[in-house]
Parts: C-alpha cells; sequence; structure tokens
C-alpha cells in the first residue's frame, strides 16, 4: 500500500539509468520473466475475485458452478461477518487518526531537529519495526495477562496504534529529508509567527507524506492478523473470521467482501498518486 | 526518485538560533514515545518477566526467576526453531531469486511505466492476507486448476501434491513477502548513477561484468533491507504452515500460539517468544556486521 | 498482513546503516533499568471453592437463584453454525424467534465461540476480574475446559426444578455424564461422534477399523487432527482401551500408535481447521471427522460416507451452561429448557445435523419431512432415519466417551499428544 512508492518516482522526469547505456539488442527473456513472476502474485486475487460470482450452492466454494451475482446483493447476510468487518474498518479509522497524530511529530522532529536522544528514539523505531509481528502480540499479551486486561476492541486498537507509529514516523521523516529547512527561516524572517511558518510553509509540503503514512496505517491494520488474533480476546475482526471459517469453508461473501476492499483500496491509491502528481506540477 | 540525502551529514548550521526549537523536538516526540514505552518497550520487558514465572493457570503465577524455562522450551522446540529460520531463510532466498530480476527489469528496462509495474507489484496488499493464502489452497488442490490436468496428461504422477509439504509452506512465504524484496532493491537500482555504468562500458566491460562488478555491489544496501523485510516476518509466521502446512512443518509460531491460547502455560510462551525475538535480532545484527553495509553506502553517496 | 516496507531512500537507508550506538544501547538498558519493579509482578490464580454434597449443592442452588427475576433479555454465545437458520435466509433463526414471541424475551444470538481451548483463554480474564463476560448462556465442549469452569467456580449450579422438559425428554445417554455427574452445571446442546469420513470412490473398498488408516494405499492422503483432546481418546480406541478407564501406560501405547502412523507417511495434515473442504476436494480419501461433518458435506454434493469403526468411535456432548456472572440467568435457563421441548430439538436438528440429545424429536423430523416437498423432503427424510442423527442401538454400544483429566494429568496427556502433530 505504500502509495508514495509510486510517487516518487514522480519526484524528478524519467531519467532512467538505462539512458546512457548503450543500447545492445534487447533480449526479452527478462521482460517475458517479469510479467510471469506478475502473473504468480496476482493469480490469487483473481481465483478470489472469480469466486465471488460463483453460483455454489452451498459453503463450500471452489468448483466452478457458474456465474451470478446473487452474493454480491446478499453481501450481510451472514451478520457475524458483517460485524466483523465493521470491526475491522472501525479499527482502522480510530487508528489511522492516533497513530497518524502521534507518529507525524516524531517523523517531523527526527527530520528537522537534531537533539540529544535523537539516536535511541530512531532505535526504538527501528526495533519495533524489525521485531517480529508475533513477538509484538505476545508481549502485549503477556502485558495484558499480567495486569488482567481483558483483550478486546480496545486492546486491539493499542496494539495496532503501537506498530503503527513507526511507519508514519518514517514515512513523515523520508519526507521531510527531502526538504529544505531554510524555507520555514525565510517565513521567520520575513515576520511570520512560529504557528504562521508552520502552517504555511511546512505543513502543506508535510501533507503528503501524512497522506501517505495515514494511507499505510490503514492498510496495515485493516489486513493484520498475527497481532489482532493475539489481542482480540472476543473482538472478531475480518481477517479472523476469514480464518476460522477455513473450517466449514469460506462462504462467497467473503470474497465479495475481499473485492470490494480491493477495490477500494485501488481507487483510494490511485486518487493519492494522482493528487501527489497535481501537487508536485 | 527524490535526491539521496545524506541524513548523517550535520544540517546547515542556523546563522541565527531561536530559544523555541530547543524544546520543541521533545515535545513533538513526547506522545507518540510514550505509546511505544508503555506499549511497546514495556510488553517485551513483561513477557521476559512472566517467562521467569512458574505455577499454573489455576492456582496463578509466581515469580521464581525459573530460568530452566528457556532451556527447557528450547529444548522441546529446538527442532521448530531450527526450522522456522531455516524455512525464513530458504524464503529469504528464494524471494531474492525471484525478486531482484524483476526489481532490474523495473529499474532499467520499464522506462516510462515504472509506476505502473509497481503499482502491480503492490497489488496483493489490497487483498486481505489470511485470504490471499486460503486462495493457494483451491490453486494447488490435488486434482486442482493446476495439477489436474498434469496428472491428467501423465506429467506427474497421481499421488502428486504440493500442499501439506514444505514446498507449499516455503512457497507461501515467498509469495506473502516478494513484494519486500523487490521494492528495496528497485529503490537502490534506481540510485544507481547511469554515468558509472556509462563509464564502466566505456572501460570495455562486458554486459556481465558490468552488472557484476559495478551494479549488483551497488545494489546490496537495497538486497540487505530486503534480506531484513523478508527473513524476520516470514520466520516469524505461523499462518502459511497452518493453513499450508502438513505432518511436520509446524514452526515455532504455531507452538507460541499453542503454548499461550491452549495451553495456557505463559511462561513457556513468553519464553519462546523471547528466545525467537533474540535469535531473529540476532540474526539480523550479524548478518548486518558481516555484509559491512557502511562501504557499500560510502561507494553508493559518492 | 505482514510489515510494509515505505521504500524511499532515506528510511531505507536507515536500515542499511547500523544506528544504534553504544550510548543508545547503554541508555536503553538504563530504561530497562528504571522499569525493574515490573519484574515482581505476578498472575493470580482463580482457583474458588466448589460444593460436592448434595447438600452444599443444593444450597449453592438456593444461594444463587434466590430473588433473581426474569428480564426479558438474554445473550447466547454459540460455535459457529450450530443451530436452526431459515432455508431461505440464513440470519433468521426460527426457534429463538418462536421463543421471542412466546416469552418476551430477547435474544442477542453470536456466534463467537473456535473451540474450547481459545475462548476459555477469551473469557477467563472477564471472569477474574469480577466483570460480567457480556453472555448469559454460552456453550461449552464436555473437555477439560468445562472441569476448569466448574472448578473456578465460573459456572452458576442449575435450578432443576425449572427444567421439567430436561428431566422429561433428555435422551439417557446424554445424562448425568463424567464431567458433570448430575448435570449440576450443564445440560446438553448436541452430541456428535467422532469417527471415520472417507470417499469410497476414492479409497475403493468399506473402511471398517481404525487400523485401516494405516493401510499404505492410503500413503499422504490420512486427515487428522491438532487436537490433542480428540486424538489422544481416538488412538485410545485404536489400541483396543475404553478411554474412560484408561491408565498413563495405555496412553503412552495410544501416542506410539500415532507416531507410527506419523512416521509412516500415511498423514497428510494434522489441522482441524482444513480437514473438511480437503475430503472435499480430494485432498484427503479418508479423515477424522465429526458426524455431522459428512452429513453437511453430502448436503452440498459429496459422496462421502461415515463409520463408527469397529473398535469403537466417540460420542461427545457440547453443553449449555450459565455463567456465574450472568445478567439474565433466569431468561438464560427458560431457554435451556425450551430447546428440550421436541418440535424446537427437531428444528435445530434439522439445520446443524448433529446427533439430537432428545430422541422424542425423531418422530417431529419424520412428520417435518411428510409435510415438505422436493428437496428438502428428501433431506429431513434421511435425517429422520439418519444414524448420524439418532445413533441406532448397535452405534450406541459403540460409543465411548472422552477422558476426564485433572490438572496434572492433562499436562501428562498433552506432552505425549501434542509433541504428535507439532512435529
Amino acid at each position: 500500500m505504500t502509495t508514495h512508492t509510486v510517487a516518487p518516482a514522480q519526484d524528478t522526469p524519467t531519467t532512467g539509468p538505462a539512458r546512457g547505456v548503450r543500447r545492445t539488442r534487447r533480449r526479452p527473456t527478462l521482460t517475458v520473466y517479469t510479467w510471469l513472476v506478475l502473473a504468480w502474485l496476482l493469480l490469487p486475487i483473481a481465483v478470489m475475485i472469480l469466486f465471488g460470482f460463483n453460483d455454489t450452492h452451498s459453503k463450500v466454494n471452489f468448483t466452478w458452478q457458474g456465474f451470478t451475482l446473487t452474493w454480491y446483493r446478499h453481501l450481510f447476510a451472514i451478520p457475524n461477518l458483517t460485524s466483523a468487518l465493521v470491526n475491522s474498518l472501525t479499527v482502522a479509522l480510530v487508528v489511522t487518526v492516533v497513530a497518524t497524530l502521534l507518529g507525524t511529530p516524531i517523523g517531523l522532529a527526527l527530520g528537522r531537529h537534531r537533539f540529544r536522544g535523537r539516536g535511541s528514539v530512531d532505535l526504538l523505531l527501528f526495533a519495533a519495526i524489525a521485531a517480529p509481528e508475533i513477538a509484538l502480540g505476545a508481549a502485549l499479551l503477556s502485558l495484558f495477562i499480567v495486569l488482567g486486561v481483558p483483550r478486546g476492541y480496545w486492546t486491539v486498537v493499542i496494539a495496532h496504534v503501537a506498530f503503527c507509529i513507526p511507519y508514519v514516523a518514517i514515512t513523515v521523516r523520508a519526507r521531510m529529508a527531502g526538504h529544505d529547512p531554510t524555507l520555514e527561516e525565510a517565513a521567520r524572517d520575513l515576520g511570520a509567527g512560529p504557528w504562521t511558518a508552520f502552517r504555511l510553509v511546512t505543513l502543506p509540503m508535510l501533507l503528503p507524506g501524512v497522506a501517505s503514512g495515514a494511507l499505510l496505517c490503514f492498510a496495515l491494520s485493516i489486513d493484520d492478523y498475527v497481532i489482532t488474533s493475539f489481542n482480540a480476546g472476543r473482538t472478531v475482526t475480518f481477517p479472523l473470521w476469514v480464518y476460522s471459517a477455513s473450517r466449514t469453508g469460506v462462504p462467497p461473501q467473503v470474497n465479495v467482501m475481499g473485492t470490494l476492499i480491493f477495490v477500494g483500496g485501488l481507487v483510494i491509491a490511485g486518487a493519492n498518486v494522482l493528487f501527489s502528481r497535481r501537487r508536485a506540477a | 526518485m527524490e535526491r539521496a540525502v545524506r541524513t548523517d551529514l550535520p544540517v546547515l548550521t542556523r546563522r541565527r538560533r531561536r530559544p523555541g526549537p530547543v524544546l520543541a523536538p521533545y515535545l513533538l516526540v513526547l506522545p507518540g514515545w510514550l505509546w511505544l514505552a508503555a506499549f511497546f518497550v514495556t510488553p517485551v520487558i513483561v513477557m521476559v518477566s512472566l517467562s521467569l514465572q512458574t505455577g499454573d493457570f489455576i492456582d496463578g503465577f509466581r515469580q521464581t526467576f525459573h530460568f530452566r524455562t528457556y532451556a527447557d522450551v528450547v529444548e522441546t522446540y529446538h527442532v521448530q526453531l531450527v526450522r522456522s529460520l531455516v524455512y525464513g531463510a530458504a524464503a529469504t532466498t528464494a524471494c531474492a531469486l525471484v525478486g531482484y530480476p524483476v526489481a532490474y527489469w523495473i529499474a532499467f528496462r520499464a522506462g516510462r511505466h515504472k509506476s505502473v509495474f509497481l503499482f502491480l507489484l503492490l497489488l496483493p496488499f489490497f487483498v486481505s492476507f489470511v485470504i490471499r493464502t486460503q486462495s493457494w489452497n483451491v490453486v494447488l488442490a490435488d486434482n486442482g486448476v493446476v495439477l489436474g490436468p498434469l496428472k491428467h496428461l501423465g506429467v506427474l504422477p497421481a499421488d502428486f501434491h504440493v500442499l501439506a509439504t514444505p514446498y507449499a509452506v516455503i512457497g507461501g512465504l515467498t509469495y506473502n513477502f516478494l513484494p519486500f524484496m523487490v521494492l528495496p532493491v528497485y529503490v537502490a537500482l534506481e540510485r544507481v548513477d547511469a554515468k558509472v555504468i556509462e563509464a564502466a562500458t566505456d572501460l570495455y566491460a562486458s554486459r556481465a561484468g558490468t552488472f557484476w562488478r559495478v551494479v549488483l555491489p551497488l545494489s546490496l544496501p537495497g538486497v540487505f533491507a530486503g534480506v531484513l523485510l523478508t527473513f524476520v516476518p516470514a520466520s516469524a509466521d505461523y499462518v502459511n504452515a497452518g493453513i499450508l502446512g502438513g505432518p511436520s512443518t509446524t514452526m515455532v509460531g504455531n507452538i507460541i500460539q499453542t503454548e499461550y491460547f491452549t495451553n495456557l502455560n505463559y511462561p513457556a510462551a513468553a519464553a519462546l517468544s523471547f528466545v525467537l525475538m533474540g535469535a531473529l535480532l540476532l540474526a539480523v545484527f550479524t548478518y548486518a556486521r558481516a555484509l559491512g553495509t557502511d562501504d557499500v553506502l560510502e561507494a553508493a553517496a559518492r | 498482513m505482514p510489515h510494509q516496507p515505505t521504500p524511499s531512500a532515506p528510511w531505507l537507508r536507515g536500515l542499511t546503516e547500523p544506528r544504534c550506538s553504544r550510548r543508545g544501547l547503554l541508555r536503553a538498558a538504563l530504561g530497562a533499568a528504571a522499569l525493574a519493579p515490573l519484574a515482581a509482578c505476578s498472575v493470580p490464580g482463580a482457583r474458588k471453592p466448589v460444593p460436592h454434597t448434595s447438600a452444599q449443592i443444593a444450597a449453592a442452588v438456593d444461594g444463587f437463584w434466590t430473588g433473581r427475576e426474569k428480564r426479558g433479555r438474554l445473550s447466547f454465545a454459540n460455535y459457529t453454525q450450530y443451530i436452526d437458520t431459515d432455508p431461505g435466509d440464513q440470519s433468521r433463526h426460527p426457534t429463538m424467534d418462536a421463543f421471542t414471541r412466546e416469552t418476551g424475551i430477547r435474544i442477542s444470538y453470536d456466534e463467537v465461540i473456535d473451540d474450547s481451548a481459545s475462548w476459555f483463554g477469551k473469557i477467563q480474564p472477564e471472569f477474574a476480574s469480577g466483570q460480567g463476560i457480556g453472555y448469559d448462556l454460552m456453550v461449552v465442549g464436555g473437555d477439560s475446559y468445562l472441569s476448569k469452569y466448574i472448578e473456578l467456580g465460573y459456572l452458576a449450579p442449575l435450578d432443576h426444578s425449572r427444567l421439567p422438559h430436561f428431566a422429561e425428554r433428555g435422551g439417557a445417554a446424554f445424562k448425568n455424564t463424567s464431567f458433570d455427574p448430575g448435570n449440576v452445571y450443564t445440560v446438553p446442546w448436541q452430541s456428535g461422534m467422532t469417527g471415520i469420513g472417507y470417499d469410497p470412490a476414492k479409497v475403493g473398498r468399506k473402511i471398517t477399523s481404525w487400523q485401516d488408516l494405516l493401510d499404505p494405499k492410503l500413503h499422504g492422503k490420512v486427515g487428522m487432527w491438532n487436537d490433542a483432546v480428540q486424538m489422544g481418546n481416538i488412538a485410545l480406541l485404536a489400541v483396543g482401551v475404553d478411554p474412560e478407564t484408561s491408565t498413563h501406560a495405555d496412553w503412552r501405547k495410544a501416542a506410539a500408535w500415532l507416531r507410527g502412523q506419523r512416521d509412516a507417511g500415511l498423514v497428510r495434515s494434522y489441522s482441524t481447521s482444513t480437514y473438511q473442504s480437503s475430503l472435499q476436494r480430494g485432498d484427503l480419501y479418508a479423515s477424522l471427522v465429526y458426524s455431522g461433518d459428512v452429513f453437511q458435506a453430502n448436503q452440498s454434493g459429496s459422496h462421502l460416507e461415515f463409520v463408527i469403526p469397529d473398535e469403537g468411535g466417540l460420542l461427545w456432548t457440547d453443553n449449555l451452561c450459565i455463567p456465574s456472572t450472568a445478567a439474565h440467568p433466569v431468561d438464560a435457563l427458560t431457554y435451556m429448557d425450551y430447546v428440550y421441548r421436541p418440535e424446537v430439538a427437531a428444528r435445530i436438528s434439522e439445520t446443524v445435523q448433529f446427533v439430537c440429545p432428545v430422541p422424542d424429536a425423531q418422530p417431529v423430523i419424520a412428520r417435518d419431512a411428510a409435510a415438505a416437498t422436493g428437496k428438502r423432503r428428501h433431506l429431513l427424510g434421511s435425517l429422520s432415519t439418519s444414524p448420524l442423527v439418532f445413533p441406532t442401538k448397535a452405534d450406541q454400544s459403540k460409543l465411548r466417551h472422552l477422558r476426564v483429566l485433572d490438572e496434572t494429568e492433562e499436562k501428562q496427556w498433552n506432552a505425549l499428544f501434542e509433541p504428535i502433530y507439532q512435529s
């Protein structure tokens, strides 16, 4: 979901390294190979989308029975699945807001200021990203066990915010690094107060980075299985529901919801790319 | 691609220091830092504390600094621990071998459509990890769309199967973590200066020579980042082993899960989690040391 | 989803440079030391005194139920797909709607339980912290977790004077289980059998014995479970021992039987989450299954068979019980009695197709079959005569119960049977 991986590509006109290389005859092997790998990556997604249209008559959904739109009509026929999806979406929203608010200032401080303890903040972010997910989940669960806190909706939110903050901070920091701090100095010299300088100079420059960080957060949160399963208690999110439904067969509604999330993600990512292009122009 | 700015160089010294910025960074960092301290650092310490307790679920656990637990879990589960690291390494190697050419192609051959290909590479992340993994169960079924026709033609023996084997688990891990390898490698390749390649060509280096002696060394930092980003999550993953695995593909993640949720043996579970975390971080730092990424970076920065 | 990189140059560089200075590490260590008091924490136990003699039990029942009144609400936690649904609309549950119409008690129904162990792990902290778990009624498997609930005092003793239908209609085979002698805390919800499910077309012959799961012809095609309770008990049957009276030596024999099966390469996977779909896809030829699994698979077009092997199968019971923290216990008790009416039990069985604890439901299903048409008529007809729902006398004589384990035994049991599927 790192939409801004795409965005930097537009920062400079595409003078690809290949331009300087003396052209020799291109062999298509590598091209074919790349397409094959991409096909391999996208195959399960195609399967998922396809079987959302499968006219199956039972909970078992893996042989093609014919085309139908039934499952789009009866998308919310399974109440528990619906509430799991709602949980996933609301958790992701809350987490995105909180983690963005907490992570952005860290990124700003790391990108802009040099201060004592900067190294240890860096180390903390690095450790939080490098540590395996199951260890994060297990550590938080241990904390909740020792404190006697029942696991549920809010413990999931806490866990998600904890693993999203570093990502937001790093995304924002990357954005700051390419930016000239003297601009803000100039604004200050021209008589702007600190808040005005921030609002008129720094904030507009930060926004794409913050937007990317927030999107990344949302994507990470809505799809997280491991950390959630450790800290969810009785709360069920969409990935958890899908995992436990696999015993008796995943109903086609899951494919449909997966497809809709997929399309929604595409739309938002596309909008983000267009938006940053517009800004860059 | 953004300009490569050395973040480790001192920022331009200000002409005038204002009193404000001295406190500013601390105030900026504080809220997020507090959250991480409370819900990342503290939990790790509590987990270690829990791993040293003894007792059982019904009668409670008491702190006895029982270090034997560590010896016990490592002894009991060393097979699964080693297997997790082996699977993680295998998946990482596979990601590197499969992913490097793709990154190379996107960086050097994709021309104006780079962003489109990067986008295609990221598409899987718009689909739930669990669903993606389960899809392979449908695709690779013993008589499914892939294996069925091959068996029918007699290419494969009738009892051939991919699912429930270590290959399925490693394949699933490779599949799920491939983009984590391709993206950093791509970024590193992007940064390779065209002039360097031109110079190599001018000095009569063959294409292969240029690749092995110029491009590959320059892209190693990306490979390093990719290895880090694939090896750690792949070794600790238990979803792939749970969905695609067979009779002896249990990974340490599955054990941790069982110990926490089925056996309610919290000390053993916490100890095992900590051992896994320690082993992985140790592997990462050893790797960083061995590779000497500094020199590579120096070269890249020039 | 696993963590996602943000491959922008500075961040990558942050990854590719060792950034932890010695000083940083020292600071981190000092910070950690400041948190040392945490090391002194512990996890409190949860044991409570439990009534044993009949007088104590009677006193406990009085103590719990005196002054409790109907509230008109009830929340019910269940396993997935474990209650009747309207054939045309999966989200409607006719027997619950009828209950609400009759008594005015509104039910909020959640299918939130995956398995005994994880459910126990989820609600235990809520019990321990003294708050309600938000449910007045839940389904608990008849296994060592049920014993834990009872020992910890998490269940309300039942007032049998308000359960007339259970007394009158409950099948004798399902009452007075070894897990809960005298049904002090539980009444059965549904029962089920564990046996072998197989695809006769693939296996090419009839399967009659647990030993058939050692047949080299089934190499790599047998499905077993990652569930120590069920696996241990069926292995005991396979080595010819009645689980309920088994000894530690028998357990070792049973574990050896399972290990032999694994090491011979017969088992394709140990999974409670995939065996059903694998069996239908043909990835498995034979598997450990619950009786209801095969019935449901055949409803969706498979042609599987279920068999209780000659050495015996397992009869297990999932039970209804009321948490001691329930806010609406009287309403829960009313519902408990309601499901023992033959017509209600019949409706539930028509959907879930497990073993029905109310024998009198059989003629009701037969009547429903006569009144139905087409596919549904066929389905109900086969259900009313199905030995999977109403086991025959011959079958019943072959069924055994799970071994009840205390805390110590459970540790030994797990140490023997878990390594088999966690290899």
